[in-house]
């Protein structure tokens, strides 16, 4: 396996100044991504996981400038992404692609496949009219649907071959790293593993690097080589896939992990369910962001915000007590 | 110990007309519920589960929906007979039901209490006083932290797992015998929907209600259900206990449910195994023919099976798998 990391996100900060409340009021804001850093090699898959509002989605965004990160550097092959101006992003678009979670709501209502396909070849003005008429042929074998369904709308699709599209529309420039924004959550069990097994070929076939997001375990234990587990803006745990799941550390994961449901009683961990939700971004709790949640919690973890630390190869993790 | 089903569906046919014709959504289905079980129903998306739901509440828009056969009964009471006042009555009372998305099945301009306590005033005969006292206890029951100060708070000020204990609440605040739960956790995080399975499970034992559980995914109701109905394109395509379903299905339909989820494991490998894909997609109900409605998708599929609905074959102690190719599997 190549070794060299194909993205480098370091310190990444995305914060929302709000409306104040009134005229002398202090601006609240929102922590949506609080110095997230991580990185992925080529070819592989990196998993974010977390809760809804813990800011996987918006750190997804950053890294793409789809919405502008507030500090931070991005390095996709040796390019920060940062640091380009509007036109050279424009054009560093064709490397770096995007899956949505709801490929309906993502897909132009009047467009049909073939033009949606199409459309990043158009912007990016790649190839002659007649070579981008043969690449959506290609894509569309590629993604397992008929060259002939190109001329009908999206609605006419079911809502995997809708998936299929938008998969299509971001292979299209010929990307190396694709970011997938919970593509699977919006579509049956059934056609779930039709989506992960068509985003595991694809990868294997192109070399592609994911970044994929999702809030479900079974589907990132499945897909992913990497992990990093987001609470409130901020990675708590990091690690590869086996020594996540043999070896967790921080009480957040073992938490996430013991709320899921599985099919072997088994295992069933011991772990009582987490009580209370998500505390709002807009004032986290001082010290360790986690501790109101947290069955472990001491003094110390109220007052010292931890870092991430290694403490086992390649396993780091934001925990007084780990 | 034999006990007489608390809700038995026998033969229930519910029809759409739609401008392309009398779609079928629900086929001669039959189901019953025993006195404090727990009973999935499971499926894709359009295979009539939350139909189900709905044909046993009275809630299917009529027209375009009708219900042109079967029987409904609760405690031997054919609910499909009573008129629209008496199911009023059973409605909330006797059978209470849960919905997917709290925030679209609370009523935003009205507080919390009183939402819980009009369904408690329509039904018991109680002072507003005792109503307000039987609301902040029910609110208790479920988890609400001070519910004497929520029972002033409107539905947009609560997160999404308290708004699901809401219509919890609301839905016990009778002591139903049957609460229909239709993917009550679908739209929470997986921290709130163990939060809120815990509620259930202890509210089904302390309360004996009996539990229809509506979900399309398979791990929950391995956690939740004493028995499992799996549906297919309006039809029951296999019953039995949950742990007969889980480890031992029997339809090829059941199989590929199980085997194409990514389940956690233990150890996940240093291998990434495919998954299990089942071909196609859910036929259109509209043009269903007379056979069995997954064989397009079947990889055992024979010319029986497009011609003749399948037999009821019993596989198992109070375990049926409906399909022409059962015993050549084994």
């Amino acid at each position: 396996m190549n070794s060299q990391p194909s993205l480098k996100v370091e310190n990444l900060r995305t914060h929302f100044k709000l409306a104040r409340p009134h005229l002398f009021a202090k601006q609240p804001t929102v922590y949506a991504v609080d110095g997230v850093s991580f990185e992925i090699e080529q070819g592989r898959t990196f998993g974010l996981v977390g809760e809804s509002g813990c800011g996987k989605s918006t750190t997804a965004l950053s890294v793409l400038r789809l919405v502008e990160p507030t500090s931070g550097s991005v390095i996709l092959k040796g390019t920060d992404v940062c640091q380009l101006n509007q036109e050279e992003l424009r054009l560093y678009r064709r490397n770096m692609q995007i899956i949505f979670q709801d490929p309906y709501s993502s897909m132009n209502p009047r467009a049909t496949a073939g033009e949606i396909i199409r459309s990043p070849l158009k912007i990016l003005n790649i190839g002659t009219p007649q070579e981008q008429n043969e690449r959506v042929e290609e894509l569309l074998k590629l993604v397992g649907l008929r060259p002939e369904q190109r001329n009908l709308y999206p609605h006419q699709f079911s809502g995997g071959q809708r998936q299929r599209i938008c998969v299509a529309r971001a292979l299209a420039p010929n990307p190396d790293f694709i970011v997938c924004d919970e593509p699977v959550s919006a579509l049956d069990v059934a056609i779930q593993s039709q989506i992960l097994n068509l985003l595991v070929r694809l990868q294997r076939e192109f070399n592609l690097t994911y970044l994929f997001i999702s809030h479900d375990m079974a589907v990132v234990q499945h897909i992913c080589d990497d992990i990093a587990v987001m609470y409130l803006g901020k990675i708590v745990e990091k690690t590869d896939r086996r020594s996540l799941f043999m070896n967790v550390k921080h009480p957040y994961t073992k938490a996430l992990l013991a709320a899921v449901p599985t099919t072997d009683p088994k295992l069933k961990g011991s772990s009582a369910p987490l009580k209370g939700d998500v505390p709002s971004p807009i004032n986290p709790p001082a010290g360790c962001h986690f501790h109101s949640r947290c069955p472990l919690a001491e003094a110390r973890c109220v007052e010292e915000d931890p870092v991430l630390q290694e403490i086992l190869p390649n396993h780091w993790v934001a925990c007084h007590l780990a | 110990m034999r006990q007489e089903p608390l809700l038995q569906v026998k033969g229930l046919c519910v029809d759409f007309s739609t401008k392309k014709g009398n779609v079928r959504v629900l086929n001669h289905l039959d189901l019953h519920l025993m006195p404090g079980e727990a009973l999935g129903i499971v499926g894709e998306s359009g295979c009539g589960k939350s139909m189900t739901a709905l044909s046993i509440m009275q809630l299917i828009p009529v027209p375009p929906g009708n219900i042109s056969a079967g029987q409904i009964l609760l405690n031997d009471i054919d609910l499909l007979q009573l008129k629209e006042a008496q199911m009023q009555d059973i409605r909330g009372n006797e059978i209470s039901m849960i919905f997917q998305e709290p925030m679209t099945s609370l009523n935003p301009v009205f507080t919390i209490g009183s939402q819980v306590s009009e369904n408690i005033r329509r039904h018991q005969e109680t002072t507003r006083a005792e109503a307000k006292e039987k609301t902040i206890q029910m609110l208790d029951a479920v988890g609400i932290p001070v519910p004497e100060l929520r029972i002033h708070q409107y539905p947009h000020e609560l997160s999404g797992g308290m708004r699901q204990r809401v219509m919890i609440a609301m839905a016990l605040s009778c002591q139903p015998s049957v609460l229909i739960a239709d993917e009550p956790t679908t739209a929470l995080d997986v921290t709130i929907q163990a939060q809120i399975f815990d509620l259930l499970r202890q509210i089904q034992r302390e309360m004996k209600t009996s539990v229809i559980l509506i979900t399309h995914d398979m791990s929950v109701i391995a956690e939740f259900a004493d028995r499992v109905v799996v549906m297919y394109a309006g039809r029951k395509v296999e019953e039995g206990l949950v742990r007969d379903i889980i480890d031992n299905s029997r339809h090829p339909y059941t199989k590929g449910l199980i085997n194409c989820v990514p389940f956690l494991k233990k150890d996940p490998g240093t291998e990434r195994v495919e998954l299990n894909e089942i071909p196609g997609v859910v036929p259109n109900m509209a043009q269903l023919g007379s056979g069995c409605s997954f064989a397009p998708r079947c990889d055992y599929v024979t010319d029986q099976c497009y011609e003749k609905t399948p037999p009821e074959v019993q596989v198992g102690k109070s375990h049926y798998a409906y399909c022409w190719h059962i015993e050549e599997d084994t």
